[in-house]
């Protein structure tokens, strides 16, 4: 029966403590009616004169040492009271904690979906990218030829499954509407199964469908099946036709199917074991549970050597990667989300110093109160106890909205990265993981900023005699020290905001972005077999895009400007010099009038002409900074590049003119080496497949998309019309992470800013207010108004300049973190840090204001008789 | 909560008061406190329940013991005994309080 004999005894004390005071408030009850009283004031007398009855059962229970439980809920409810009672001091702490905690949560929860897990695929740790490269060649996800990819496939233990894939552009036709450009991942049979994912309807690819003969089948993703074939639910088994071949559909993946299978549709490929392949698929692979990365690299290494040497290649010049798949997925958004993450961590300190300066000022406005309790007896741990669980009820109730608040940001962060391109894939979703952080959060700030005031209650307690209204100088220390620390870190995120806004702000192209169109066509090879018939058609296209209405110029391009893709070769010099092992340069072939057309300035020397025939002399056109690194102090024109290694006399090119350098590829990290060639020279079919033409406008390019489109289907019936893409569209999406970034990091940048006016504004305000009596003598003895607002303005001023002072230096170190995803800004901008230090300063004088207004107008006779 | 000077005042001399009144026979609280106000009305004008943490603090001491016995008016009430140590102590503390006052009295007379 005695299961909890220490329960059931704290519950018979209990009774025992309500029968005591009971019994006593109904004695003197019957005595006072006896007295003539009626008996409903009878009993309202005893109870006043009683006493509190609740307060004096605490003080019982203090000293009886009951405590636990019901002290806790005790405690719970003297905090929700204390709460109500300031109910603008509960709000303001209550919503900074759910803002700092949702916000973070938010952050968390995307980055775990970034980094974390970006994969939605079973055992996805033990995804791999497999690529082979030059050693010291920087880039190790370059893939493998065909036949070490053929080699690998059929020797290898130690991986469960391989595949090699290429992106391509193609062609859709579905009977009953125009052609279509789609962006298509040929794969080899094996790529689903290696990822574990599966078809949502119909199937994958089957084993043997990559081999010639079985392979006229695709794979369709699920947007591609809702935007082209109108989400017909016969479509297992329909035929569409894909670069003008006849392709049955086997499957439809499912939508949000992950990282790796972003593509329109998927076709099977042929991988030949012989033929040595040009251009190289990127490889994938399953790690055997047990296999490390390292053996695999090692297997790879062991295998290509005898393909690099039939190559030509030398194999100790060569190495194998083999990296993790995520690696590859996030490469782009890492550093950029990493910095997020830590902008938002900081914002959550602000928050925490913010929530810790208004708890502790709320606990010296309660010193008295808290120094009559510990002179009535009140336990000093008791005390202790109770200010910590009024910050762990602030910390809960925060911790609660600031789920809510996480949603939200979840929701609206999602929304903008999916905005920004950035992969964020798969569900999205809040888990057990994002909550123990949020959890974690809140404990932590519950007991950062529950501890210093109940540290400094103990001092209160120590010295409870201390009734009176003083403000030690450890107070205003501590108060500093936290507007310090906010300056500090508002400081560092508003120069990583202001660093980020001005390097896409200063994101020069080289030449002019606007009014300027471009449109890439992407010819199946079985259109215009020869290259010739491929060279007429572009001078057809080229030539009817001039005589639109409102385009002024047009030239063409293999690769243009932020394209989705861009050539980078190395060189052979006439000066023998050796081309750096770790530089590249980008390879163009470019139609006479290109540089006009998009603006680029010929520094010396000549365009291109029409004279650059086929069979003319070779000829180049190199950017500025190519002819600077490697003919410095000599005029570039006239000397000789190569693209192959041991160059006879007719491989070698002509410099006949160099232009000022141009972005090509992205804004942070471009090559400005750049190679010319003229379009009609062009050394392989396969440099022009891919073909862009860009125009130049009288307004907005689109404006030619509607006299285009019969012009092109009138050249090339059953070519799909691309849509014309202008140049501002281009440059957005290479900077549309940066503004995500930008953006992001700015709000935060705001919030802080703001909160640590608040904070600044909270601790003058409580200052001034703490020093009425002082304010009022000084007053009294001839102080100017002036005089006053100066020694409030000047305390601000001086703890922002001590702020702004550690801030910069620490900013100062920080920002070289940023130096890879800034551009034409450097990390030590002086006109950021000054415009942050400047903007930080004038912030702290603006909440600096109405406190210091407040002080000059104390009336010397109200503050020295309030004492 | 204000400080209540009179409180202070009780805080020293309450447990002299409870010990004395318990002299003779047992009582339970509410008798203790009618007693003390009848003694002591001017002086001693506080809340009665402050009482109780006294009481239970000097049972704690082992000053006084308490059991639950029925009253007259049917209603169980906890009545508190002075205990031999309790007795010890009352003596202590009245020969203090003599010592005190006399030197007190001497003070104001001269």
């Amino acid at each position: 029966m005695n299961w909890h004999p220490r329960w059931r005894s704290r519950r018979r004390r209990e009774r025992e403590l309500d029968d005591e005071v009971l019994f006593h408030i109904e004695s003197h009850t019957k005595d006072l009616i006896a007295e003539g009283l009626v008996p409903a004031e009878a009993r309202r007398r005893a109870l006043a004169e009683f006493g509190g009855v609740e307060p004096i059962k605490a003080q019982i229970r203090d000293v009886r040492g009951m405590r636990l439980l019901r002290d806790v809920a005790g405690d719970v409810q003297g905090a929700v009271r204390m709460l109500r009672r300031h109910s603008g001091f509960a709000a303001a702490t209550i919503g900074l904690l759910a803002l700092g905690i949702g916000v973070n949560t938010a952050m968390f929860t995307a980055l775990n979906a970034v980094i974390l897990r970006p994969l939605p695929y079973a055992h996805s740790d033990r995804l791999v990218m497999l690529s082979m490269a030059p050693k010291d060649f920087g880039f190790d996800t370059g893939g493998m030829p065909g036949e070490v990819f053929a080699d690998l496939r059929d020797a290898d233990h130690l991986l469960d499954g391989i595949s090699a894939f290429t992106d391509v552009q193609a062609a859709l036709l579905v009977p009953g509407s125009e052609p279509t450009q789609i962006g298509v991942r040929l794969v080899t049979s094996g790529y689903f199964a290696v990822l574990g994912a599966n078809a949502a309807q119909g199937r994958i690819l089957r084993t043997d469908e990559d081999k010639p003969g079985s392979d006229m089948v695709v794979v369709l993703s699920d947007a591609l099946w809702r935007r082209s074939l109108a989400s017909r639910p016969d479509v297992i088994g329909a035929y569409v036709t894909i670069d003008g071949t006849l392709r049955r559909v086997v499957g439809v993946m499912p939508a949000k199917a992950g990282a790796l299978l972003q593509s329109d549709a998927w076709l099977p490929m042929t991988i030949h074991p012989t033929v040595g392949n040009e251009s190289w698929p990127k490889v994938i692979g399953r790690l055997r549970p047990g296999a490390s990365r390292a053996q695999a690299a090692a297997e790879l290494e062991g295998l290509q050597g005898p393909h690099l040497r039939a190559r030509g290649e030398d194999p100790i010049q060569w190495t194998a990667s083999v990296l993790p798949l995520k690696d590859y997925v996030v490469e782009d958004v890492r550093n950029s989300l990493l910095a997020l993450a830590a902008a938002v961590g900081l914002v959550l300190l602000i928050v925490c110093s913010n929530v810790a300066s208004l708890f502790m000022a709320r606990t010296e406005e309660r010193s008295r109160e808290l120094a009559v309790r510990a002179a009535l007896g009140a336990g000093r741990a008791r005390l202790m106890r109770q200010l910590l669980t009024e910050s762990v009820v602030v910390a809960v109730v925060g911790g609660a909205l600031g789920v809510l608040v996480t949603l939200a940001a979840t929701r609206a962060i999602t929304a903008m990265a999916e905005a920004a391109g950035l992969p964020l894939l798969g569900t999205v979703g809040v888990d057990g993981r994002v909550l123990a952080f949020a959890a974690g959060l809140c404990l932590a700030s519950a007991l950062i900023f529950g501890l210093a005031p109940a540290w400094r209650s103990r001092r209160i307690v120590g010295s409870s005699m201390a009734l009176g209204r003083t403000t030690t100088l450890g107070d205003s220390r501590m108060h500093g020290l936290l507007i310090v620390t906010q300056v500090t870190l508002s400081l560092i995120l508003l120069v990583g905001a202001g660093l980020t806004i001005r390097s896409i702000r200063s994101a020069d192209a080289g030449f002019p972005t606007f009014n300027l169109g471009t449109l890439t066509v992407d010819v199946p090879p079985s259109s215009y077999p020869s290259t010739l018939g491929l060279a007429t058609f572009h001078q057809q296209v080229l030539t009817a895009l001039t005589t639109l209405p409102g385009v002024r110029q047009a030239a063409a391009v293999n690769f243009v400007p932020f394209g989705n893709n861009m050539l980078a070769s190395q060189f052979a010099l006439d000066t023998g010099r050796p081309w750096p092992s770790d530089e590249m340069a980008y390879n163009l072939c470019v139609s006479d009038g290109y540089f006009q057309t998009m603006g680029v300035r010929i520094e010396a020397g000549r365009p291109f002409s029409t004279a650059d025939r086929a069979d003319g002399g070779k000829v180049v056109i190199v950017s500025a900074s190519f002819a600077r690194e490697f003919w410095p102090n000599e005029l570039a024109i006239g000397h000789r590049l190569s693209e192959t290694d041991h160059p006879t006399d007719r491989d070698w090119l002509t410099v006949v003119g160099v232009v000022d350098d141009a972005k090509q590829s992205s804004f942070e990290r471009d090559i400005p080496l750049t190679v010319y060639r003229p379009l009609a020279q062009a050394p392989q079919r396969l440099s022009l497949a891919h073909m862009t033409f860009a125009f130049r406008t009288d307004g907005d390019p689109h404006g030619v998309a509607s006299s285009l489109g019969p012009v092109l289907r009138n050249l090339a019936p059953g070519l799909p019309v691309p849509a014309i893409r202008s140049m501002d569209e281009l440059v957005g999406e290479r900077l549309v992470s940066a503004h995500f970034q930008a953006r992001l990091l700015g709000a935060f940048a705001l919030a802080a800013l703001a909160l640590t006016m608040v904070g600044i504004f909270g601790v003058l305000a409580y200052a001034v207010s703490r020093r009425t009596r002082e304010l009022g003598v000084r007053i009294a003895l001839g102080a100017s108004r002036a005089q006053i607002v100066t020694s409030v303005l000047r305390r601000s001023f001086l703890l922002a300049m001590i702020g702004v002072t550690v801030g910069s230096a620490a900013a100062w170190g920080l920002a070289t973190v940023l130096q890879d995803v800034l551009f034409g800004v450097r990390p030590a901008d002086p006109l950021t840090f000054i415009a942050v230090a400047g903007t930080l300063l004038l912030g702290a004088m603006g909440a600096a204001a109405i406190p210091a207004n407040r002080a000059s107008r104390v009336d010397p006779v109200v503050a020295l008789r309030s004492e | 909560m204000p400080p209540d000077k009179k409180a202070d005042v009780l805080q020293g001399t309450l447990d002299l008061l409870v010990l004395k009144t318990l002299e003779g026979d047992p009582l339970h609280g509410y008798a203790i406190a009618q007693r003390i106000n009848q003694i002591s009305r001017t002086l001693l004008e506080v809340p009665q329940g402050s009482l109780y943490p006294a009481l239970h603090r000097l049972e704690l001491r082992g000053w006084l013991e308490a059991e639950w016995t029925d009253t007259e008016s049917g209603r169980r009430a906890k009545v508190y005994r002075l205990t031999r140590k309790g007795r010890g102590e009352l003596e202590r503390e009245i020969a203090d309080w003599r010592r005190l006052s006399q030197a007190i009295n001497w003070i104001l007379q001269t």
